[in-house]
C-alpha cells in the first residue's frame, strides 16, 4: 500500500484535524438558594477564534427569544446543534 | 440584586478533567497529543471549572528545572473567568479575556479570546457564566531559557456592552537551574545511537535527548547498539551491558485537541514497518516510527503525558 501522508494543513482541509480547543464556556442557573443548579448552555472556543455551541437548553432559547435576540446570539457560533438550528427557522 | 466578576488562576504541573482524562505538563516532550479535556459530561463547578484535580500549583514557589531538558514542557497556566448575576439582575456584552506568560516582567506569550456574556438571574436565584482556558510553557530559547522570575497575568477587558472588565490576577514562579537551550549543528539532526545503556538522538530542534529504558534482561553478547521495534510497537535497544532495554512509553499518534499538536495518524501501512526517524511534526522533539500494524507511533525522552506528574 502506498503511503499517503497528509500535512496538518491538508488534514485540516479534509476535516480530519480541527483547530485546537483553547477554552470552554458554560452557563449555569439556579432558581433559588435551595434549588439545584442547571447547565443551560455550553460552548467551546478554538484557537482560530471559532466558537461552537454544543448545548443550549430550552429555557436558554426561551430567554433569547423573549429578548428578541435569539438569531443574533446564535450567529456568533460556527457550529450549532441541530435542535437549536431548527428553532432558527 | 448583585453582579460578581472574578478570575481564578493557577500554574500547574498537570490536571485531571471531569471527564476522567489525566495529563501531565511537567517534563513531557513539546506539544504531545492531548485528549479533549472538555469533552463529555456537564460537570462544571463554580470553584473548579472543568478540572476535578489540579496537580502541583507552582504559584509563589521556586522550582528547579535541573531534571528537565530543552524541548520539555514545564507547566500550564489554567484560568477561570467567572461572571455571576443574582436576583433578577443581568449582564450583557463581549469580554476580551487575556492570558499572558511573562519573564522578568516582559511578555513572551500574549493571547486573548473574545467571550460573549449574556446572562440574567431568575427572581430569587442566580445565573453564572464561566470560561476556562489553558496555555503551556516549556524550556525553549524564546520561552523559559534562564533563571528568572516568570509568571502569568490574566485579566478581562470590556470589548462591548456592559462593564465586563476584571482586574488582573498575577502569579509568579521562580525557575532556577534552567538547562541550556543551546542547539547543536543542524547537520547532526537525525542521528540515533546507544550510549551506555541509554538511547540517544539529536531531535529536529537540534537538541540531544537521552532515553532511559526498562531493562528486559540479557540480549546476549555482541548485540550492543542494536535497535528494533517489537510486535507491541515498543522501541527496544541493546545497551553496553548487553541487556535489552524497552522504551518507557509509546503513543499511537492521534488527532490532538491541544494547540499546535498532532494531526491524525497517517497510517502509511505495514510495508513501512520498522521505519524510524526524528519527527518534524508538532513538538519536533520526539522519535517517530511505523509499527508492524502500519501505524505511526511516537516516543521520546520526556515523561509519559497521561499520568499524574
Amino acid at each position: 500500500m502506498k503511503a499517503k501522508i497528509l500535512s496538518p494543513k491538508q488534514a485540516e482541509e479534509l476535516g480530519l484535524k480541527k483547530p485546537s480547543i483553547v477554552g470552554q464556556s458554560v452557563v449555569i442557573t439556579k432558581d433559588s438558594k435551595d434549588s439545584p443548579e442547571r447547565i443551560i448552555e455550553k460552548q467551546i472556543i478554538r484557537e482560530n477564534g471559532e466558537k461552537e455551541l454544543i448545548f443550549m437548553s430550552n429555557e436558554r432559547k426561551a430567554y433569547f427569544k423573549n429578548k428578541g435576540n435569539f438569531k443574533d446570539y446564535i450567529k456568533q457560533f460556527n457550529k450549532i446543534p441541530k435542535n437549536v438550528k431548527k428553532d432558527l427557522n | 440584586m448583585a453582579i460578581y466578576k472574578n478570575i481564578c488562576s493557577w500554574i500547574l504541573k498537570g490536571v485531571k478533567s471531569c471527564n476522567g482524562c489525566t495529563v501531565a505538563f511537567w517534563g513531557i516532550n513539546f506539544n504531545m497529543p492531548f485528549p479533549d479535556l472538555w469533552a463529555g459530561g456537564l460537570n462544571w463547578s463554580w470553584d473548579n471549572g472543568y478540572m476535578c484535580t489540579r496537580y502541583c500549583n507552582l504559584g509563589g514557589s521556586t522550582v528547579s528545572l535541573a531534571s528537565l531538558c530543552p524541548g520539555y514542557e514545564i507547566a500550564t497556566s489554567d484560568v477561570l473567568y467567572r461572571y455571576c448575576v443574582t436576583d433578577g439582575s443581568c449582564l450583557n456584552g463581549i469580554a476580551k479575556m487575556w492570558l499572558r506568560w511573562l519573564r522578568s516582567g516582559t511578555y513572551f506569550i500574549n493571547s486573548y479570546s473574545l467571550g460573549c456574556i449574556d446572562i440574567q438571574a431568575p427572581g430569587s436565584g442566580w445565573t453564572w457564566q464561566m470560561y476556562e482556558s489553558m496555555y503551556m510553557t516549556g524550556i525553549d530559547y524564546d520561552e523559559v531559557y534562564t533563571t528568572a522570575m516568570y509568571g502569568t497575568e490574566v485579566l478581562a477587558e470590556c470589548y462591548s456592552g456592559d462593564d465586563l472588565s476584571i482586574g488582573e490576577c498575577s502569579i509568579g514562579v521562580c525557575f532556577t537551574n534552567v538547562p541550556s537551550t543551546a542547539q547543536c549543528s543542524s547537520t547532526l539532526r537525525g542521528y540515533i545511537w546507544v550510549e551506555g545503556n541509554n538511547l540517544h538522538f539529536i531531535n529536529a530542534r537540534c537538541w540531544e535527548h537521552s532515553m532511559t529504558g526498562d531493562n528486559q534482561g540479557s540480549a546476549g553478547a555482541g548485540k550492543q547498539g542494536s535497535i528494533w521495534i517489537d510486535t507491541n510497537h515498543y522501541l527496544h535497544w541493546v545497551g553496553a551491558d548487553c541487556n535489552d532495554y524497552r522504551a518507557k512509553w509509546r503513543i499511537c499518534q492521534f488527532c490532538s485537541d491541544w494547540s499546535s499538536s498532532s494531526g491524525p495518524n497517517p497510517s502509511p501501512g505495514a510495508s513501512y514497518k520498522g521505519a524510524i526517524w526524528v519527527d518534524t511534526e508538532f513538538g519536533n522533539t520526539h522519535l517517530a516510527y511505523i509499527g508492524c500494524d502500519g501505524n505511526k507511533y511516537i516516543t521520546g525522552s520526556g515523561k509519559y503525558p497521561y499520568t499524574a506528574p
